[in-house]
């Protein structure tokens, strides 16, 4: 009865009062913008490297392959990243110029990473805590060499984790397949920060078992095909450990 | 409940009972592979975790023909499997070529349904968070991730070795399975490639592993057709993976329920065709 | 724009539904699930690449040689080395080698006792220079007593004896001493050696073979190798498959070695020596003969020990027995094995009936018998070797209250291993300085002075050389496999380092420099390869002439003593309970079976007959008392335990070390008591009654 006393008093009432569906509304879309901007920035701590890094610095200028830091090793398990052993087989002594006073940004930058990683680890031996971008949980048993052997027989063209398309090209071009699951060389050298749950510790793009299933759960991977290609079966123990 | 699964590869034990001296290497070999924390007092069995237990037989005659024997008992792998059929999670199941039966420990939800179903008793509970003491844990293993409290687990046949066995052979260039000489799928890991812990422990080599379906393993020969092959409770159905071998007969008929008057059953009239 | 209650509860019912359309529920329960599945304080797992390095473990008395797996160079498995001429399998000691090297009952520093009599921190050069002080006090009143047979470390510590003019230089006392003294007294230099890879039938009697004797994982290797898996098939007509090698078992116990030997022949504890000269005896009544020059003397004792006296003496089953002789005699190569079940003190007059059955057996230094192994080679000057130290018997020692003025024990656990540990432990007390190098906090160690961390055998380089029971001279060097998990330095750098400051030059600068002096002595192997997991060995071999039986000293030390109101005492040993120096490791612990040891309670066990026959039966709380001392335990019927005898577990009741260790059962040598074995020096208590009753 209160509430028609109030609404009958026009259109001035109505502003006062907060009548309708405007407060739904309000809280609704506060709501909808904390859920879906706010939220996920909040449980992902961001930490970044304990210094710079830069792929394309090894790649491009250095000529590195990438098997010369991440590589399977003979029993087949796959290195992930380099030790401080690695590294140093390289960097015994800082290799970039000491940059002038009119060196670029960029050329300081990789001068004071390899200051920092001489003088920190080099020597005192200790090794790089590098953190991770992409890691499973203990539970997972991931496979590097599976899936390098057997999604590229047929799948030239896949895609990374935001969606876009992936082209393989040639099996010898492994990088690109890398980042189906990793973040791409590019984001990397931007310095990306690494971002993990802050409830659960898992990095933010540590795969659910879902995403896993796209693959895994494709009724097409489930057999053998009878030249070795797939074999992805969907059962518990092809993953976990 | 689902059909039987048969697989080209049937990863199996042959555990010879004439050899086993009962010393236990088997089961620290174990805990030690798989993660197992130790308990300071483990005398409690029910509450004590053993993938793998040796048991004490005894022909139950008196001095001086009694006779002893000794039983590793790993989880037996069921082709039928009881424990799988209960679980309300789908936490454990067996699917994956080669036969073993997964437990995933994440899933879960601790209801020990499977361990009572389970007839070998091989399922254990997380009664106790696993705490090792101040720096044993630099000592784990990477290989098995450690069970919280409140979740079943049992022996995997140290299925993270056959994960192992098979990226080397992925490494390699190879195939994992391949068309053998009799026409019929393997595992193109080599015999000795992926054995589990115990068997590998085994000092007196009384546990051999591989596959049961492949005539090139030894326990392929171990099994086929000898009539001191037996499994345990073979009358459930449950087509075990572990077969046992021993040439007395009191140790085999403890194998299963005898009648006094009933004579032990060869294992040929349960073997499928396959083997 | 007032907001009043109504819109506020509109504002929130939008919240919701709004929120509801986000991830954020969602996502949150997800993740408050995985949250709980990874508690903090549940390790994690920690990758990383896998090397492999070998090592022969220096825990285990059998000298398992192992591989050991490390991830990131963090050990973390004992795998078994089956290459290696000692390896096959790897024990169930030497498996939780490891998880050992952090378990909770090890020296983490070096500790001093204070004045009110407890430990506190004392630094490496602050012990050394104690240690020195109190030896050069001391000078000739220096004992030591060293735990490890088949180590270099020995002839440091005798060398430094030497030295400071002490001839004081113990080991703890083992089967291989008896073996030496066997060998010692029939004038053969040598040691003795079994060739079991080349037998096809082998008799223990006593000697555990298959679980705790000599060369432990060699001689199930054996099993794994030479007894192919018996198979039948009677409607294919396959016959069951003949075992390449056959054990046959004679002891009070059907222990591991007896679960599997075929037959096994139940006899008295401590009837070994006796049940060899039955065997002897029957052996030459099918004209067996030995080629000793007091031959004629041991046929006519043997003679005494006919068919029905031995039954009579030992207990065994004559039938079995003649089974057992008609099997040695069809085998083409047998060996017989003479030993006790738990190691130790059955002195050295069995094994000269044990070595008379081999030479009528005619396998004396040939292919599957008893192979004379050249003594263990010394390196360094004023060093005793092996054979000179096994001479020294600890226990009469003990018992002579020769109080020293500084005891140095390495590795040994006298207090809780040898008989009557508690008469032990008040003759070190009343040592006034004395010395522990321990890996562990054992019962010693927590009565010394002074107690000085040295690693395990995985933290620290350590040789081995002919470990009691292998068939030909191997000598192994293990190489540190892993960095020292604790502040540890190594007995032999210490004492060397002491020897300097003192002024005497032993010769070597560092241990390592004495292995590599060694190795030069095994010409196919380099130091190097040596570490590397390799071992060197020799089928060098003593030539026999000229040896004696030496039947009197069987006739005077070969007695059974004849129970009356008392049960024979059978102590036995499994390696799964760990030895002195190692207390039981924490990952052996779920090993113990229910039947075996009931939450404090230790189970000792008699057969139905002898169970009713006393009055007791299974599950009661006994008490056994040997006059002197009590332990109490459960009494388990179990039926493969000989007649009138009550079979007890070695490797209970630890009062140090830690948890896994403590509060589990009696120790079974407080109701041994040492006493002189006549004519041979030695001591022997194997055998020992105990009235058992109820409590």
């Amino acid at each position: 009865m209160e509430e028609n006393k109030h609404c009958t008093d026009g259109p001035s009432c109505r502003l006062k009062c907060a009548c309708g569906a405007t407060p739904f509304l309000i809280g609704a879309i506060v709501a909808l913008a904390f859920g879906w901007w706010i939220f996920p920035d909040l449980i992902f701590s961001k930490q970044s490297q304990p210094f710079y890094f830069s792929h394309s610095v090894h790649a491009d200028t250095a000529g590195a392959s990438c098997v010369d830091c991440h590589s399977f090793r003979d029993d087949g398990s796959f290195s992930g990243l380099p030790t401080l052993e690695n590294c140093a087989s390289c960097h015994s002594d800082i290799l970039t110029a000491e940059p002038g006073p009119d060196s670029a940004k960029a050329e300081v930058a990789a001068y004071e990473a390899e200051k920092t990683f001489i003088e920190e680890y080099v020597n005192t031996g200790r090794e790089v805590p590098w953190l991770t971008h992409q890691y499973q949980p203990d539970n997972v048993f991931f496979s590097h060499a599976a899936h390098f052997q057997k999604c590229y027989t047929c799948h030239l063209t896949m895609k990374d984790r935001d969606g876009r398309a992936l082209n393989l090209g040639a099996p010898d071009n492994p990088q690109k397949l890398c980042m189906t699951c990793h973040p791409s060389l590019e984001e990397l050298d931007k310095g990306i920060p690494v971002a993990s749950n802050v409830l659960t510790d898992y990095s933010r793009t540590t795969m659910k078992m879902w995403e896993c299933e796209k693959c895994h759960a494709y009724p097409g991977h489930f057999y053998d095909d009878g030249k070795g290609r797939t074999f992805a079966n969907n059962a518990c123990y092809t993953c976990h450990k | 409940m689902s059909a039987k699964k048969e697989f080209n590869v049937k990863w199996g034990m042959a555990i010879d009972l004439d050899k086993c001296t009962g010393c236990g290497a088997c089961m620290v070999a174990c805990q030690a592979e798989n993660n197992l924390a130790p308990q300071a007092d483990a005398s409690n069995k029910l509450r004590v975790m053993n993938w793998l237990v040796v048991f004490e037989l005894s022909n139950k005659k008196a001095f001086p023909d009694h006779e002893v024997a000794y039983l590793p008992r790993p989880c037996q792998q069921c082709a039928e499997q009881p424990c799988a059929t209960v679980c309300p999670v789908i936490a454990t199941e067996r699917n994956e070529e080669g036969g073993i039966v997964s437990q995933i420990y994440p899933r879960c939800i601790g209801c020990r349904y499977c361990m009572a179903a389970c007839p070998y008793h091989a399922r254990y509970f997380n009664w106790f968070d696993p705490i090792w003491p101040k720096g044993m844990e630099k000592a784990l293993t990477p290989d098995v991730s450690v069970r919280p409290r409140g979740v079943v687990e049992k022996c995997s046949f140290c299925h993270h070795r056959f994960m192992y066995a098979k990226d080397k052979v992925r490494a390699e260039g190879g195939n994992v399975y391949v068309t053998g000489p009799d026409g019929k799928k393997h595992c193109a890991v080599p015999e000795d490639g992926y054995v589990t812990s115990c068997a590998e422990a085994c000092p007196n080599g009384a546990i051999v592993f591989g596959d049961l379906n492949n005539p090139r393993h030894t326990v392929h020969r171990l099994v086929t057709g000898n009539d001191n092959a037996f499994r345990l409770l073979e009358r459930l159905g449950t087509d075990t993976a572990v077969y046992y071998i021993s040439s007395r007969e009191w140790v085999r008929r403890l194998g299963d329920n005898y009648l006094d008057e009933e004579e032990t059953q060869k294992p040929k009239q349960i073997l499928p065709e396959k083997h | 724009m007032v907001l009043d209650r109504r819109g506020f509860m509109k504002f929130i019912a939008g919240a919701g539904t709004g929120i509801l359309a986000t991830p954020v529920v969602w996502k949150f329960t997800d993740d408050a699930a995985i949250w709980t599945q990874n508690w903090s304080w549940i390790p994690r797992n920690e990758g990383g690449e896998n090397t492999y390095v070998h090592a022969v473990s220096k825990m285990d008395p059998s000298g398992t040689p192992m591989r050991v797996r490390l991830v990131n160079k963090r050990p973390v498995r004992v795998l078994p080395s089956p290459e290696h001429p000692l390896g096959g399998g790897i024990s169930s000691l030497a498996v939780a080698e490891v998880q050992m090297m952090h378990s909770p009952g090890r020296v983490k520093r070096p500790l001093v006792k204070g004045p009110d009599g407890g430990f506190s921190e004392i630094d490496w050069p602050g012990a050394a220079e104690l240690l020195q002080g109190k030896l050069e006090e001391a000078k000739d009143r220096v004992a030591f007593i060293s735990g490890d047979e088949n180590g270099s470390t020995n002839e440091i510590l005798s060398a430094l004896a030497k030295a400071l003019g002490s001839e004081d230089v113990f080991l703890m006392p083992s089967e291989g001493q008896c073996a030496a003294k066997a060998c010692e007294l029939m004038g053969i230099e040598a040691q003795l050696g079994y060739d079991f890879e080349n037998s096809d039938y082998v008799l223990a009697i006593g000697a555990n073979l298959l679980e705790s004797w000599g060369t432990v994982v060699r001689n199930r290797r054996l099993l794994k190798e030479g007894q192919a898996a018996p198979f039948r098939n009677e409607e294919k007509g396959v016959k069951e498959k003949t075992p390449v090698i056959t054990f046959a078992y004679a002891g009070p116990v059907q222990n591991n070695t007896a679960a599997v030997a075929r037959p096994w022949l139940p006899i008295y504890p401590g009837a070994e020596g006796i049940l060899a000269l039955g065997i002897a005896n029957m052996l030459m009544a099918r004209g067996k003969v030995a080629n000793a020059g007091d031959f004629g003397a041991f046929r006519t004792l043997a003679s005494r020990y006919t068919p029905e006296e031995t039954a009579r003496l030992t207990g065994v089953d004559p039938k079995k027995l003649e089974q057992v002789v008609t099997a040695l005699l069809s085998a083409k190569a047998p060996v017989v094995v003479v030993g006790s079940e738990f190691n130790q003190g059955s002195g050295a007059a069995p094994l000269l009936a044990g070595f008379a059955v081999n030479a009528l057996l005619d396998n004396i230094n040939k292919v599957g018998g008893v192979a004379l192994l050249p003594p263990a080679v010394v390196a360094m000057k004023g060093a005793s070797s092996r054979a000179e130290l096994y001479k020294k018997d600890l226990c009469s020692w003990f018992a002579g209250k020769n109080t020293p003025a500084v005891l140095v024990m390495h590795e040994a656990n006298p207090v809780y291993a040898l008989p009557d540990p508690a008469a032990v432990a008040e003759a070190i007390k009343a040592v006034p300085f004395k010395v522990s190098f321990s890996t562990f906090m054992d019962e010693s160690a927590a009565l010394c002075d002074l107690v000085l961390p040295i690693g395990m055998g995985l933290e620290r380089i350590d040789d081995l050389e002919s470990p009691y029971g292998c068939g030909k001279t191997i000598y192994c060097i293990s190489g540190m496999a892993s960095i020292p998990q604790e502040n540890i330095r190594s007995t032999a750098n210490t004492l060397l380092y002491i020897a300097r400051q003192m002024g005497q030059d032993l010769g070597f600068e560092l241990f390592e420099d004495l292995l590599k002096a060694k190795a030069l002595y095994h010409e196919k192997c380099s130091f190097d390869v040596l570490v590397a997991g390799q071992a060197a060995e020799s089928d060098a071999l003593v030539e026999l002439d000229g040896y004696s039986l030496r039947p009197d000293i069987m006739a005077k030390a070969l007695t059974v003593k004849t129970a009356t109101d008392t049960l024979r005492l059978a102590p036995f040993a499994k390696l799964n309970l760990g030895t002195a120096k190692t207390g039981i490791p924490p990952y052996n612990n779920k090993t113990l079976r229910a039947k075996e040891l009931d939450g404090a309670l230790m189970t000792v066990m008699v057969n139905g007959a002898t169970a009713s026959q006393k009055g007791l039966s299974d599950g009661d709380r006994v008490t056994l008392d040997n006059g002197k001392r009590q332990i109490p335990a459960k009494l388990r019927v179990f039926e493969g335990v000989m007649n009138d005898t009550v079979a007890v577990c070695l490797g209970f009741g630890h009062t140090a070390l830690d948890e896994f260790s403590q509060n589990k059962g009696a120790n079974v040598m407080e109701l041994l008591t040492a006493a002189p074995e006549p004519e041979t020096g030695l001591n022997a208590w194997s055998q020992a009654g105990v009235a058992v009753s109820k409590s």
